[in-house]
């Protein structure tokens, strides 16, 4: 599994979303289960996974998982 | 529920996530089971994720819990408030989490605004506010309650000084936590975690991540919530009444290194040497864990005579045999072992705990029975006492007298069960023994001994209802009676092994709870209390007895006990409801002596 693969797992898991509905055109303000808690868990669980790290004010900049993927480098 | 346990036995999550992605998918196989515990959690901050992650560890002890979380920031409101969604919830048990930064304010980071006196006063007034809250909470619900305690600030502007100080954040911090622990200690059903030593276990750096803090309020990290929760496992189970009650033991290259048949007692690994010191401190924490009531039991595949002149003869054994309430060293399966165990200790094989080095044996008894607590043991034994450090499963919510007895107690057990096999009737068997009762009811003395037993009995207890002491100190306030039953015969004292809980109205007596320790079941004792509580209603002018038998898991041993008594049998939706007139006493079994003691009204 490519760390791109494994990420779109990590955000159907926590979000709820369907595998193939994600892509990098799913916007924050259009997925239902990427509320802002959510969004942390994200954020925590690919920090513990692939051991990589993200500036807390990069944090809030995500807002589609286009920016997701670009900022942790599996885009 | 054995079926989940097994499916998540070995599931260790790392995280969160992983923690939430396993919950779902038991979720469907819970959902339809009774909650066996209903827990809340009460904190000055963001603890998302809990419910999932405590239920998550509920389970694998087989355990379905339901889970109450209260507002974001607003515990005073959900504690002082009657009316408010925790009262309603009513839980069994409380986490009350309140962080130092919280109660501090600002002044958690900049101490220097407060003067020494100030410091102080604020310390009073915390104190002050703090145990108004916890008692609020301890006469309004009959949860037990475990309240952290404030934990010590990383910042000093004073830095190397602020010990030297005369009184500050630290001081104040200190001087509260001690208000907390007194209080516990006064209070049956308060408990404090220790928030510092929790830190201490994991780091606090591990727990805490200043991105969490600042981006969600959140004072562990998601990922810890973990960690809370399974070090909260330690008062949900024995809340729940499932922690455990036996721990069986392996021998070889378990309790000494190497392998008795084939090194001989001269070969084995055990004493003061590198390789033989962790068997030691092993065995002398199993040993301290026999001291507070813990039973040991042996299981290992032997020549039963090799084994036993090592227990017998090694001179760094620490267990001997008399530690030792059951022993079966054989070359049979180690499941049936097992159960030949429980049986003969009459505990449920769900109150075993199993240490065995052989992971195929591990396997066979996770497989055979998941309900048996089977900790991974490390390759190499010097991790051994630390596995004992991390179990949880021996905690208990009180110490009595009669756990600190039982391991001479079951010594004695076997003595009366060598004078059963020579007796010709049960009656003739219980005459000999001499066995003599007290029966007391409303002692304070043996109020924690009372609860214990309604936490702990599982087999003859006929409504299962669970109690902490504070609970039936407010049943006897509302006009109940609780009674205790002590019994001695001629080989010893077994301690209060008995008890009941009656409330009555003014024309029926209702036994609410009516229990024995396994250990005394057909000796004619349940008969004697039953005599007990019938003939002081009958004092008071009650004539009418009313009683609840309602089936669980494990009470099948007490289900016949009110049907001989010929009483009025109605189904009801929970079980059977027995009653009874009686125009006089009963008169008590001929076999056994019966005192009574501090009767009152």
């Amino acid at each position: 599994m490519t760390d791109r693969e494994k990420l779109i797992n990590i955000f159907a898991e926590i979000t709820g979303t369907d595998v193939p509905e994600i892509n990098d055109n799913l916007k924050r303000s259009e997925c239902e289960g990427w509320d802002s808690f959510n969004h942390l868990l994200i954020i925590s669980e690919i920090e513990s996974t692939f051991g990589k790290s993200i500036k807390s004010s990069d944090v809030e900049k995500i807002n589609s998982f286009k920016d997701l993927a670009e900022i942790y480098g599996m885009s | 529920m054995k079926s989940i346990r097994k499916e998540i036995l070995l599931k260790n999550p790392e995280t969160l996530v992983q923690c939430i992605s396993e919950y779902k998918k038991i979720s469907s196989e819970l959902e339809p089971l009774p909650v066996n515990i209903k827990i809340a959690s009460v904190c000055s901050f963001t603890l998302r994720g809990f419910d999932t992650a405590i239920s998550f560890y509920c389970a694998k002890e087989s355990l379905k819990s339901d889970v109450y979380s209260a507002p974001y920031n607003s515990y005073s409101q959900e504690i002082l408030n009657p009316e408010s969604g925790l009262y309603a919830f009513s839980p069994d048990i409380v986490f009350l989490w309140l962080d130092t930064h919280s109660l501090a304010g600002d002044s958690y980071f900049n101490p220097l605004k407060k003067s020494a006196d100030e410091w102080r006063a604020w310390a009073e007034e915390t104190a002050e506010n703090l145990l108004t809250l916890i008692s609020r909470l301890e006469n309004g619900s009959k949860a037990a309650i475990v309240v952290h305690s404030l934990e010590k600030p990383v910042f000093s502007p004073i830095g190397i000084l602020e010990k030297k100080q005369k009184y500050g954040i630290f001081t104040a911090v200190d001087y509260i936590n001690e208000r907390l622990t007194s209080f516990a200690y006064e209070n049956a059903g308060v408990f404090v975690f220790d928030t510092d030593s929790f830190y201490m276990k994991y780091g606090r750096g591990n727990l805490f991540s200043p991105k969490w803090y600042y981006l969600g309020d959140m004072k562990i990290s998601p990922d810890s919530i973990l960690k809370i929760s399974s070090e909260y496992m330690a008062y949900i189970l024995p809340r729940a009444a499932k922690n455990k009650k036996c721990i069986v033991l392996d021998l070889d290259n378990t309790l000494w290194g190497g392998i008795i048949g084939e090194d001989g007692i001269s070969g084995i690994r055990l004493g003061p040497s590198p390789d033989g010191r962790c068997f030691s401190e092993f065995q002398q924490m199993l040993l301290a864990l026999f001291k507070r009531g813990i039973i040991l039991a042996v299981n290992s595949k032997n020549n039963p005579e090799d084994a036993l002149n090592a227990i017998k003869n090694h001179p760094y054994m620490i267990l001997r045999e008399k530690h030792f309430a059951a022993m079966r060293i054989n070359w049979n399966n180690k499941a049936s072992n097992l159960a030949e165990i429980a049986s003969e200790l009459n505990i449920g094989t769900d109150s075993l705990v199993f240490f065995d080095d052989d992971p195929a044996n591990r396997q066979l008894v996770r497989e055979l029975m998941p309900e048996v607590e089977v900790p991974e043991m490390p390759s190499d034994p010097v991790y051994y006492p630390s596995v004992l450090q991390n179990m949880v499963h021996f905690n208990t919510l009180n110490l009595t007298e009669e756990d600190y007895k039982k391991g001479e107690m079951y010594y004695t057990e076997k003595q009366r069960k060598s004078l059963q096999n020579t007796s010709f009737s049960q009656d003739d068997f219980v005459r000999s023994l001499d066995l003599k009762l007290t029966v007391a009811s409303n002692s304070p003395m043996d109020l924690p001994r009372v609860s214990q037993l309604t936490l702990k009995t599982n087999q003859f207890n006929m409504t299962s209802f669970r109690y902490t002491e504070d609970d039936i100190k407010k049943i006897i306030s509302e006009g109940g009676t609780a009674y205790s039953v002590r019994a001695q015969d001629k080989f010893g004292d077994y301690g209060i092994i008995g008890a009941a809980i009656v409330r009555d109205s003014t024309d029926t007596r209702r036994i609410d709870t009516f229990l024995l320790s396994c250990r005394i079941i057909g000796r004619s004792v349940e008969d004697a209390l039953f005599v007990a509580l019938v003939s002081d209603a009958v004092q008071k002018g009650i004539h009418k007895i009313s009683a609840e038998f309602i089936p669980s898991a494990k009470n099948a041993p007490a289900k016949d006990f009110y049907s001989k008594m010929n009483g009025r049998r109605t189904e009801t939706e929970s079980g059977i409801l027995w009653e009874w007139v009686y125009e006089k006493a009963p008169v008590f079994p001929d076999i056994l002596t019966v005192i009574r003691e501090n009767q009152n009204d």
